[in-house]
């Protein structure tokens, strides 16, 4: 399942021609190592910092705000997610080729109509993702103020457009065989979908979601910075204050929120998987378990929901009125004005320049996040570290177990703290060092996605059947991860990074407001300065690079993402 | 004409609901939407958000009691999320009086047209300036060095990492860079790196870069950096101060009415140094005393505007 040999060749020289083209191209800021004078500056700056850093302020007070600021938090992703999948589900059935053609002949009547919903969907699905939740804040918080409800709102809209691109996906992907009986005694295509493709994809769906929510709740805790309420507004309070013990205060609550979410998501994921091939099934479970589990889970779902409308009333409840009394001719102006680009050569050619800066930092944190990630998969995972007996017969001694297990759960814990911390809090931390520029934006992305991609690269591997690595039970642990278990493993690691990919260029747009520069700082730049027309081109190219990448992907017939 | 027809009908809708509640909803009926004509029951005021949020809410805080008190309306204060959503949110009425900057006064003016009338500024609005700052270590290492003209700085600008404040911001980007383009640097080409931007935070956050190195040189608002901490001053010294131009000023819509906008401007201008509880007021905005604000003085910021050279947009 390597694929065709020349399509490797086309895959691995375009990654290198991008990286190198990447390195030759991007601004970097590396005055820090320009001398050793210049390096000991940097070097006391990080000593000043980190003497108040490693001292968090535990006060109450501290801590009161910071808790109310991780309930905001929780609250805003939570919402956002149920809006997004709300938003995301008529969408994603209008984008799915199995819902709106079917398998009707090609001259059905009303072809051209529906084709034109389909695309109408599948673009709106494509601006609706393409627009990072960032710049979607920076858009909304214009008429909704600065609080939770713009967060809310940017991460629903971000999460409709991934979500419903999925979603459409999966149910496209079904195979057709599984619902053949349900067509067969002439259910139409909505039957079809409803009875057959939707429950077969719901496992998969349900896993995503999962996936999702964890993401949109380490997303809001950054997008206070544009003015979305929750810890990133306190964050970044907290740094212009310069005060670095509270710094410390917000990134350990952010810490807390997110590994919590990460971990109990997992968990969930985990109960999700009944494939019997899996070296670690659970097995299938009687219908009387499944239904109770299936109650319980909407119940936490709604009672979790619930909580957070509660939580965030104030401004929720403000909404009605806040539009009524809104002067919608204004905005209606506004928005068509950033509809309409501007086409000019000269301002396309600036577009394409600035472009290159997000897709420079795309490429080279995710090649650099890949190749750490898949290092350190192998020593994050349960079939390399703990169960090798189960496939060579090697027996340890209770104290080597001991020491592979600290090894394991410390390689996790290290991701887990990678991921857990959002790109722009990593920025913050690494300006110290680095000073404002590319070269911090950069490394923050590469870290964070290090640690996003080491947990999805340790389950793939710790998924592979151990009678594959049976056949060379002989070589040693490194040889087997390699020619043993990288090979399987390695499709569905190639899929995630290049999912990662599409995630990291729209980071790079976000972090261009915060110092990288390029597409995501020239946007803005122009959004203020009221050019609506070549903000709108900018908008644009942020919908047009994830469109380009998504059909890339397409192309490479990569296998799509197993949740 | 156009927009006060569009508003015209955009209330239609709103007066059916009202109508259809029978009066029920005292507080919806006694405010209702885009119609001037009411008087309104309370004020939305806002602030463009030069400083942190906590900094600015304390600020604004002083005003909300004492702006009540001088009108006998509720007011409320809404943060803005960016500068320009300050202006946005004054003519989709979401906002009836905002402190704007110099720069964000002629967005308001621009985009409102004859609905934004600029009420008062404080004295030191009328000559503001912009303080260049510096790291203390680079002034230490002499990387740079305090200059009488800014076409000094274009010989040590290679090697200096130099950020502006907020891109909006009058003393914070459009007036230093109109002051360099002056002198004859480029400041996205001279500096090392290109200049940088703060994405928020407004001053403080200029001060607090320098004052811990992440860069060599800012420009911000000498208001702000007079009132800062000994330490951080101590931190970031003075290299250059700027020319003096026009800067803030409260701006009001009209669907406050006239009698509203009035007693505001007037309680502006009669706060009185002498009095305790007015001094209260002045001194958390930095002010000696408000001025009537003349919308001609906010011309030349205009001008400055349209004259400076874009490429920094494109």
């Amino acid at each position: 399942m390597t694929g065709q040999p020349r399509q490797v060749w086309w895959l691995g020289g375009g990654v290198i021609v991008a990286v190198l083209l990447s390195l030759w191209l991007l601004p970097w800021n590396l005055e820090t190592f320009a001398s050793a004078e210049s390096l000991g500056d940097a070097f006391d700056r990080v000593g000043r910092y980190l003497g108040q850093f490693l001292h968090p302020d535990l006060t109450a007070p501290a801590v009161t705000r910071a808790a109310r600021l991780a309930a905001d938090t929780v609250a805003v992703a939570l919402l956002g997610v149920a809006l997004g999948l709300l938003l995301a589900w008529p969408l994603a059935i209008g984008s799915s080729r199995n819902v709106v053609f079917g398998d009707e002949p090609p001259d059905a009547p009303g072809r051209f109509v529906r084709s034109l919903l389909l695309q109408g969907c599948r673009l709106l699905l494509d601006v609706l993702r393409g627009v990072p939740d960032f710049v979607w804040a920076i858009l909304i918080a214009n008429f909704t103020g600065t609080n939770a409800v713009t967060g809310m709102l940017a991460i629903a809209l971000s999460v409709a457009g991934i979500l419903g691109k999925v979603l459409g996906e999966q149910w496209d992907n079904v195979e057709p065989q599984r619902y053949a009986a349900l067509r067969s005694t002439g259910a139409g295509r909505l039957a079809v979908f409803l009875y057959g493709q939707q429950p077969l994809a719901a496992r998969a769906m349900l896993s995503f979601v999962l996936m999702r929510t964890e993401c949109a709740v380490r997303n809001a805790s950054v997008i206070g910075v544009v003015g979305g309420g929750g810890l990133g507004a306190g964050l970044w309070d907290d740094y212009t204050d310069g005060n670095w013990s509270r710094v410390a205060t917000m990134l350990l609550a952010m810490l807390l929120v997110t590994a919590t979410t990460d971990v109990a998501a997992n968990l969930l994921r985990y109960q999700l998987r009944i494939d019997p091939n899996h070296p670690q099934s659970r097995g299938t479970t009687d219908r009387r378990t499944g239904t109770r589990r299936r109650l319980v889970g909407v119940g936490v779902v709604l009672a979790l929901l619930s909580a957070s409308v509660w939580w965030l009333w104030a401004p929720i409840a403000r909404v009605g009125s806040e539009l009524q009394r809104l002067e919608w001719g204004f905005i209606g102006r506004y928005t068509t004005g950033l509809l309409l680009p501007d086409l000019a050569p000269a301002t396309l050619w600036n577009v394409a320049q600035q472009a290159v800066i997000p897709l420079g930092v795309g490429v080279l944190a995710t090649v650099a996040a890949t190749a750490l990630a898949g290092s350190a998969a192998f020593f994050a995972s349960i079939a390399f570290q703990i169960e090798p007996d189960r496939y060579t017969g090697e027996r340890l001694p209770r104290t080597r177990r001991a020491l592979r297990w600290v090894l394991v759960v410390g390689t996790r814990g290290l991701g887990l703290l990678l991921r857990g911390i959002p790109e722009v809090a990593w920025v913050i931390l690494l300006s110290v060092f680095f000073r404002i520029g590319l070269t911090p934006c950069v490394l923050a992305v590469l870290l964070h996605s290090t640690g996003v991609l080491l947990r999805v690269f340790a389950e793939t591997l710790d998924n592979v059947p151990y009678r594959r690595l049976e056949q060379i039970a002989g070589a040693c642990r490194p040889q087997i991860f390699l020619y043993g278990a990288l090979p399987t493993a390695w499709p569905d690691w190639r899929t995630y990074a290049f999912f990662q990919f599409e995630v990291n260029v729209r980071i790079g747009v976000v972090l261009g407001t915060v110092g990288a520069g390029g597409l995501g700082d020239k946007f803005q730049s122009n959004l203020l300065f009221r050019e609506f027309a070549r903000a709108s081109t900018y908008l644009w190219a942020m919908v047009l690079l994830t469109i380009a990448i998504d059909r890339l992907s397409r192309r490479l017939l990569l296998r799509r993402l197993k949740c | 004409m156009i927009r006060s027809r569009r508003t015209f009908l955009y209330s239609l809708p709103c007066a059916f609901a009202l109508a259809a509640c029978g009066g029920g909803d005292s507080k919806a009926a006694g405010n209702p939407a885009n119609t001037p004509a009411a008087a309104p029951t309370e004020i939305r005021i806002s602030a463009i958000p030069d400083f942190n949020k906590g900094k600015l809410e304390e600020t604004v805080g002083t005003v909300v009691a004492f702006l009540a008190k001088a009108t006998g309306l509720k007011v409320v204060y809404e943060p803005s999320s960016d500068y320009s959503a300050a202006v946005n949110g004054l003519v989709a009425n979401k906002l009836d009086l905002v402190w704007y900057g110099g720069l964000t006064t002629v967005d308001a003016q621009d985009a409102a047209g004859k609905d934004a009338e600029l009420l008062a500024c404080r004295d030191i609005d009328l000559k503001f300036k912009t303080y260049f700052i510096a790291n203390q270590k680079a002034i230490a290492d002499g990387k740079i060095k305090p200059i009488t003209d800014l076409a000094d700085l274009k010989a040590m600008a290679k090697t200096l990492k130099f950020t502006f404040g907020d891109k909006k911001s009058t003393s914070g980007h459009l007036m230093p860079r109109h002051f360099l383009v002056a002198a004859g640097i480029n400041p996205d080409q001279d500096f090392a790196g290109g200049a940088a931007y703060r994405a928020s935070g407004g001053h403080a956050s200029t001060m607090q870069a320098v004052a811990n190195g992440e860069v060599d040189l800012g420009a911000l608002n000498f208001s702000y950096y007079d009132k800062a901490k000994p330490e951080e001053k101590a931190a970031a010294p003075i290299v250059f101060t700027t020319p003096e131009y026009v800067d803030y000023c409260w701006v009001g819509h009209q669907r406050l009415g006239a009698a509203t906008l009035g007693k505001i401007k007037d309680a502006f201008l009669k706060l009185d140094p002498a009095n305790a509880d007015d001094k209260k007021v002045l001194d958390a905005w930095g002010a000696g005393k408000f001025v009537a604000a003349d919308p001609k003085a906010w011309d030349s910021i205009r001008q400055v505007k349209n004259a400076l050279p874009k490429g920094f947009l494109e």
